[in-house]
């Protein structure tokens, strides 16, 4: 998994690649995260279109990385979510905490909101 | 070509029986060996190419037979207390250490002639001093008057030589023989020699018995694992459960001895029956130590009220108590109640069970909430359905869909619907079987549970139409 970041206005976009199955780049990912919330940012975008696969120790880890920004007031929006990732999120019900965007310029238009 | 001498041979034997009866302490007394191998090494130390040769099997032989007496199914402890007798009849001295070493720290010391109150000096031995000096230069050291040199660490006021060797197999620092004497030029070059080669062994040895212990811990841990896969198993329902029209069966697949899946089905009371199944995030035994307590939470917090929302809210407080916050666990829980037919349930973030209609088409059981264990103060909604006569209701883990053929194409729910659709109806037990079949029948020749690499669960409840009942 690799993760590319860019920044647009005061909002962190994070676009990961390849599988998110956990193991140590799941601590790179969760460690960019807090690092960024850290230092003041709020309003994250998990741009996921390039995300093969996902098994639940991925999932697990979107969540624990999900969890500090909402409790510190932040937002973090998913674009791009594939079919499959889609029915992970739907079976699970993570959708009631997970707010998803067909792309990333609709989760940033949601922060413009 | 160079051999010993019958008397020697004798000698040596005295000395390998001695040795290998030596117990822990035995440590004054003197055989003869050092004489023998003294002797030996003077005599083959004059001998041409052909003869050292000879020399070298020879030495190979006597101290690979020293070797083997030392490794004999000991402990570190054992071990080190017969290698330090073993230098005791080996090389004359007045205190002696054996240390090992891994990553640069003592891990282990078998001391001899110290003063107690010198202790914590002795073990600053391995960061100054002569055995520093010797393990950064892997070579031996041999000191004539200890007070002419200033590697020398002093611990011990009365030693006036001393001798350090290292313990190295294939260059790699194991440990080493630190030994000490009162008199001044006590160590001999042939007492150094004797020791080097006596170190070489010693490394095997040691190396050996750290195999073996290595080897009696997996096997330990094998036994230990068979009995936690004992336990599991036995947190599985024994039979299949008929209560009323309703029969319900269940099977559960792992590729490691434990996993994280879990399904229950028990008895309420006359009338009504829990089904339950779950999911535990990750495989092996993190996974079952946390679906050890899924089960233990459904069981005490299963009232007679029955208030399923109210248990899995409570059961998801626990978990996320108990958890971190990327673990997680899906489940499943329902009643079907024999008086009306009526399943109510909760459904935490699993796969929804599928309930096979008699015209084959399916619904899909989903209310409920969040998957558990991640967010404490969610709640649940229950959901609510009724068993028609001939209906069956299929409850599975994502193992069964997510398993892959030798293409690394996924059986998929799609392949599990049909074959649920093409078996339906059938006695719970053989529907199961039908359903494993058609997936073996998908990812081909290999175990099931191994060519997934997750753990499989299914479930499968049917109530019987009336001519079945």
């Amino acid at each position: 998994m690799t993760i590319n970041e860019r920044k647009e206005g005061d909002v962190l976009i994070l676009s990961l690649k390849g599988n998110i199955m956990g193991g140590p780049d799941a601590d790179t990912f969760y460690n960019k995260v807090k690092e960024e919330l850290d230092g003041g940012c709020r309003k994250i975008v998990l741009d996921l279109s390039g995300v093969k696969l996902m098994n639940s120790s991925g999932l697990g880890i979107l969540i624990k990385t999900f969890k500090p920004v909402k409790e510190a007031g932040g937002d973090f929006f998913l674009a791009n979510v594939s079919e499959k990732i889609d029915s992970l999120f739907m079976i699970t019900k993570l959708y009631t905490v997970f707010t998803a965007f067909d792309t990333v310029d609709k989760a940033l238009e949601a922060f413009q909101a | 070509m160079a051999s010993l001498s019958r008397l020697d041979r004798v000698r040596l034997q005295q000395f390998l029986d001695r040795l290998s009866e030596s117990s822990p302490g035995d440590f004054s007394s003197h055989v003869p060996a050092p004489e023998i191998l003294r002797d030996w090494s003077q005599k083959i130390g004059s001998l041409g190419s052909q003869e050292d040769h000879d020399r070298l099997q020879r030495e190979n032989e006597l101290l690979r037979d020293v070797s083997n007496r030392l490794a004999l199914g000991l402990d570190t402890e054992q071990l080190s207390e017969r290698i330090m007798d073993a230098l005791g009849a080996l090389v004359r001295h007045d205190a002696a250490g054996l240390y090992l070493v891994r990553n640069g720290r003592i891990i282990w010391e078998t001391l001899r002639g110290y003063d107690t109150e010198n202790m914590h000096l002795v073990k600053s031995k391995l960061d100054r001093g002569l055995m520093a000096w010797s393990g950064m230069q892997r070579c031996s050291v041999r000191l004539g008057d200890v007070l002419d040199d200033g590697r020398y660490l002093n611990v011990r006021n009365q030693t006036r030589s001393e001798l350090v060797v290292p313990i190295l197999l294939e260059g790699q620092l194991m440990g080493f023989f630190n030994l000490e004497a009162d008199q001044v030029e006590a160590f001999s070059p042939d007492d150094q020699y004797l020791v080097e080669v006596f170190a070489g062994q010693v490394a095997l040895a040691i190396e050996r018995s750290n195999l073996l212990q290595e080897r009696m811990q997996r096997r330990q841990a094998d036994q230990e694992m068979e009995v936690a896969r004992s336990i599991q198993r036995d947190h599985f329902p024994e039979d299949n459960l008929s209560i009323g029209d309703l029969h319900i069966a269940g099977t559960y697949l792992t590729n490691k001895q434990v996993g994280g899946d879990y399904y229950d089905f028990f008895r309420l009371d006359m009338h009504r029956v829990l089904v339950t199944i779950a999911d535990v995030t990750g495989k092996g035994v993190p996974a079952a130590l946390i679906m050890t307590s899924v089960r233990t939470g459904v069981h005490l917090l299963t009232d007679q009220d029955s208030d399923l929302p109210g248990m899995v809210k409570r059961l998801n407080r626990y978990l996320s108590e108990i958890t971190e916050t990327n673990v997680f666990v899906t489940l499943f829980c329902g009643i079907y109640d024999t008086r009306d037919a009526s399943f109510t349930f909760v459904n935490a973030g699993h796969n929804p069970p599928l309930v096979l209609q008699q015209d084959g088409s399916t619904r899909m059981l989903v209310d409920g909430g969040l998957l558990l264990g991640s967010f404490p103060g969610v709640s649940y909604e229950q959901g609510q359905t009724t068993i028609a006569p001939g209906e069956s209701v299929l409850f599975y883990t994502d193992g069964i869909s997510e398993a892959l053929d030798a293409k690394e194409e996924e059986y998929g729910d799609a392949r599990l619907l049909k074959s649920f659709q093409r078996h339906g109806g059938k006695e719970p037990a053989r529907l199961l079987m039908c359903l494993l079949n058609d997936l073996q029948d998908f990812v081909g020749n290999s175990a099931l549970a191994s060519q997934t690499g997750d753990d499989l669960t299914l479930v499968v409840m049917h109530r019987a139409r009336k001519e079945e009942a």
